[in-house]
């Protein structure tokens, strides 16, 4: 959905807000999207990045977005909550699921050990200690998020525990639906463990989801910006002793990207042609940053100006 | 808002402070808050003594940080003003409270124009004496955790170069004769005092 919204109705809509609306806020974006047919003042960002262009959108105002752990365990719900973790927006918080027939249809692309699929399940009998099955899921890499959900419908003794990339989910003792998000710490494949000797347990789906983009996260308590709310502008607010927020990007961005930050109570910046190599390390103030690795057009950054302007509007 | 403080440890307690606050033993229940907790440098002489955190939002970590002995904490709304106070507190001076080497300097910490930290031992002029590089006697060039700044010869165990350092924990840093090098080696308490390329550093 967000895809054909980037592809045909975004463009035509942040060429005419600009045109009709220069140096806008919300309000403005917002009347022009009604009269377009779309109130989605993000599209003009979605825009940046329709190509598959590599870099991160952080917006603290999107509270899905933002976590006070560094797995995306604890939402941010309210002024004055650390943030470990902001999700990058720019792949659209796609799911890409890494488990190979997680639905356990048959026993392809599973490693058994002390294990059996039969009847769309995956069974443990009274087994060993760390008995396990594994999937020949593709690998996430250190610092993806990752989100597991195992489904149990018989448990008579021991504990279960998911894993993949490195880290472990929680070992459950009971019949449930469980979903959880970790951090993975590298490769690894997708497994499911009895963590007890004697596990007895049928277990009917098991899925890993990685979520798309180049997320933002603080392992380290200390160093976590605050979630601040001022008028209307919500923001992340760093200490400037040891806050910051780190990202990891697949691959170096090279020297031609764009900048661009919603500064708390100043004018949004917008800095060219910065070379950005396969790290960031955000550690002011904004109440929202985008990072491309390209140059903007002039329509585009005029565009660009008008969200930022409008996530430090005050009240 | 329900928490927001700074915290001082000496430098010498940090690596098991953090160990403590990372939780790195695996001790079943009990919570890790990431590592590398205490990670900012305050000096009392040329090398940093203490290590200084801030932290808000999360007031379990104030009572753990709080729980450790050797650890002094002060609370208020302002992080910058705080962190000033608990390193003031704990007799050192925040990094970033440097003052600028000009005119006449007092014991203290300084920064130059090229952004490099220097302890000062004895007040002196620096209109007289220009290059602090010169007069090892009154002041010398401080340890940035973790950066290879140039080489200088130690004078005794107080600027000696450390085989681990409690910031990084790993050996120090220095560059010299166009390359970077870090500590192998050090005496009984881990310092070196040797050219790197002579003794007890490795390239890297």
């Amino acid at each position: 959905m967000t895809v054909a919204l980037v592809a045909n109705i975004a463009r035509p809509i942040s060429s005419a807000i600009s045109t009709a609306f220069s140096a806008d806020s919300y309000g403005a974006l917002s009347s022009y999207g009604l009269i377009g047919g779309s109130t989605n003042p993000d599209a003009v960002i979605e825009a940046l990045f329709a190509s598959g262009e590599q870099g991160a959108w952080y917006d603290p105002s999107d509270l899905s977005t933002m976590f006070q752990d560094s797995a995306g365990t604890t939402p941010v719900t309210a002024d004055g909550q650390p943030v470990g973790l902001i999700l990058d927006k720019s792949k659209e918080l796609a799911l890409q699921e890494l488990v190979v027939n997680g639905s356990f249809d048959s026993g392809a692309s599973w490693t058994l050990v002390g294990g059996v699929i039969s009847g769309g399940n995956l069974t443990f009998s009274a087994s060993a200690a760390n008995d396990y099955a594994s999937n020949t899921s593709t690998n996430p890499a250190a610092g993806d998020i990752l989100e597991f959900t195992v489904t149990i419908t018989a448990m008579s003794a021991g504990s279960i525990r998911p894993q993949c990339g490195g880290s472990v989910g929680t070992s459950r003792t009971s019949v449930g639906t469980y979903t959880e998000r970790v951090r993975s710490a590298g490769a690894g494949a997708a497994a499911i463990v009895a963590t007890a000797a004697g596990t007895t347990a049928t277990i009917s789906e098991f899925s890993v989801k990685r979520i798309s983009g180049n997320h933002a996260s603080q392992d380290t308590a200390a160093k976590r910006p605050l979630y601040k709310t001022s008028g209307l502008a919500k923001y992340n607010d760093y200490d400037v002793v040891d806050d910051v927020l780190n990202t990891t990007f697949p691959s170096s961005l090279g020297s031609s990207c764009t900048v661009a930050k919603a500064v708390v109570g100043g004018s949004p910046t917008i800095l060219t042609g910065q070379t950005i190599g396969t790290t960031w390390a955000e550690s002011t103030d904004n109440a929202g940053v985008v990072i491309v690795n390209r140059a903007l057009t002039t329509q585009e950054t005029t565009d660009l100006t008008a969200w930022l302007t409008a996530k430090v509007a005050t009240a | 808002m329900s928490s927001n403080f700074s915290a001082s440890i000496p430098a010498a307690n940090m690596q098991a402070a953090n160990d403590l606050l990372n939780n790195t033993a695996q001790t079943p229940g009990v919570k890790s808050y990431g590592p590398g907790n205490f990670s900012v440098p305050a000096y009392a002489g040329p090398s940093p003594s203490v290590a200084l955190l801030h932290a808000w939002g999360d007031p379990a970590f104030e009572a753990a940080v709080a729980s450790i002995d050797g650890v002094l904490i002060s609370s208020s709304d302002d992080p910058v003003d705080t962190t000033r106070h608990v390193a003031a507190t704990a007799g050192a001076t925040w990094g970033q409270d440097a003052l600028p080497l000009t005119g006449v300097v007092i014991p203290g910490l300084y920064v130059d124009v090229y952004g490099v930290l220097w302890w000062v031992i004895q007040t002196y002029d620096t209109a007289i004496y220009p290059d602090p590089a010169l007069i090892p006697a009154l002041i010398r060039q401080a340890k940035i955790p973790g950066e290879a700044l140039p080489w200088v010869q130690p004078l005794d165990q107080y600027d000696a170069y450390k085989l681990l350092n409690p910031f990084t924990g790993t050996g120090d840093l220095c560059s010299h004769n166009g390359n970077d090098w870090q500590v192998s080696q050090g005496d009984g308490a881990g310092n070196n005092v040797w050219e790197p390329g002579v003794f007890g550093w490795t390239q890297v």
